[in-house]
């Protein structure tokens, strides 16, 4: 369920992170999130299941991709 | 048409690089701007041959892997983002991608010095470009293979040399990529790696690549649409989005992820092997002529599978003709390297140049050297 949405700074960033987290077991998409929700246009993040948020935070530092927002009940 | 001009674009492609290139602009929108499948789609395949490309070369972050239209352009970006108004040190054999912008770059009070030094000689060339360096030396630019003559130049050893001395280097692959290994572990100096897609990685012309592997500032030479920040109305500054403004050649960077592909199949080792024999059969075959000199260097470990000669009674032009007529392919003149003839000798008149590819055959090199004999008659 993808229930959970972290906001990146780019498309390259989304790919990055949705091939490592697949690499690690997570399953995760990209997506394009509202910007009625983020407060910027053309933003690009990632959605997974919630439950491997604290993984995915950490391997995301670990990537350098820091995020730009972080939305533990997405509904997009 | 028998095609020794590899060194300008590798004619032959990997047979899946033409499906590759359809599907795309039959699939794949533009990278980064919808959030639809065929956005999506685009962008998955671009970073794909971000991947691809990144583990060829060794380089840990995709990210650093940007794309841009040729070589030429990376060059650009890659030398006015880094010169401010100090000197740079090239090598003897530098093609016009690299002098053009130094001179350019005059008009910020840009100089530089050709450091010249004998063919496939690579410690000469070393010592050469140690003795040019001055105290507002910005910047060192190598070729790692000489588009005229195959000559490689140790790129290494001179990354070693710009730590040494607390300078970035700038090495064009446009020769060296899919051939010879480059690894981005072992760079400590170079700020970026610049090649093209359309020559020894196999993808179509319309495609280039610049390795940003440093950390030093450097500025933009394009800005515009990225797809990101978009709020911002100045350029991101981070990769690759800093450096790809504007749509992506999506179909191209398809086609070339396929010749990447192909050239991690064959292996640069064996593509490099199978086109150093054919020069060097051509080389030693075309040294019986008379009145033919050959710039072939005595160590094989020198020279790639790029091979130069001249005729003492044709010009090279003449014999390009001849041979064109004769259904070969190959490139007279200078180049777009007079730097590299200057330096060697074969100013004004230039050479003709011969370049297998991963596609050349030995008796597609019989027939070059039937038609040679031919001319020269």
């Amino acid at each position: 369920m993808y229930d959970c949405m972290i906001v990146l700074r780019s498309t390259s960033a989304a790919q990055r992170a949705v091939r490592g987290l697949s690499e690690n077991g997570i399953p995760a998409i990209p997506v394009r999130p509202p910007a009625a929700l983020t407060g910027s246009p053309c933003a690009h993040g990632i959605k997974f299941d919630r439950r491997f948020l604290p993984t995915v935070q950490s391997l995301l530092s670990h990537w350098q991709l820091d995020p730009r927002g972080v939305y533990d009940s997405y509904k997009g | 048409m028998i095609f020794f001009d590899n060194a300008a674009t590798s004619y032959q492609k990997p047979p899946g690089v033409y499906p590759a290139m359809r599907e795309a602009m039959q699939s794949c929108a533009s990278v980064g701007r919808g959030g639809y499948a065929a956005a999506e789609a685009a962008a998955s395949r671009v970073y794909d041959c971000r991947e691809a490309i990144a583990a060829l070369f060794h380089v840990p972050d995709p990210q650093k892997v940007i794309f841009t239209y040729n070589a030429t352009v990376a060059l650009n970006m890659a030398i006015k983002g880094l010169m401010t108004d100090g000197h740079a040190v090239i090598s003897g054999y530098e093609h016009n991608a690299v002098v053009r912008p130094l001179s350019a770059l005059a008009r910020q009070g840009v100089t530089f010095t050709a450091a010249a030094s004998p063919l496939f000689q690579p410690e000469e060339l070393l010592s050469a470009f140690r003795r040019a360096v001055r105290p507002d030396t910005e910047l060192l630019i190598c070729c790692h293979v000489s588009n005229v003559f195959g000559q490689i130049a140790p790129v290494e050893a001179l990354d070693d040399l710009a730590w040494e001395l607390g300078l970035p280097l700038v090495i064009d692959a446009s020769q060296s990529a899919g051939m010879l290994p480059l690894s981005a572990e072992r760079l400590r100096a170079t700020e970026f790696i610049c090649m093209p897609g359309h020559k020894g990685l196999y993808g179509p012309q319309g495609t280039g690549v610049m390795l940003h592997l440093g950390q030093r500032p450097c500025r933009t030479l394009i800005e515009g649409g990225t797809g990101s920040d978009s709020a911002s109305l100045s350029q991101p500054g981070f990769d690759p989005d800093r450096f790809e403004s504007g749509t992506h050649n999506v179909a191209g960077i398809a086609g070339l992820l396929e010749g990447v592909r192909f050239v991690r199949r064959e292996g640069e080792a064996a593509i490099l092997g199978r086109e150093r024999q054919l020069t060097r059969y051509l080389g030693e075959e075309l040294r019986r002529l008379p009145g033919v000199q050959v710039f072939l260097s005595r160590d094989p470990a020198l020279q790639t599978g790029v091979l130069s000669f001249t005729c003492r009674d044709l010009p090279a032009e003449t014999m390009a003709e001849r041979l064109s007529s004769a259904g070969i392919a190959v490139r007279a003149g200078l180049h777009c390297a007079p730097l590299a003839h200057l330096t060697a000798g074969t100013y004004p008149g230039g050479t003709v140049r011969l370049s297998p590819g991963a596609f050349t055959k030995l008796s597609d090199a019989n027939r070059l050297l039937s038609a040679v004999r031919a001319a020269l008659r």
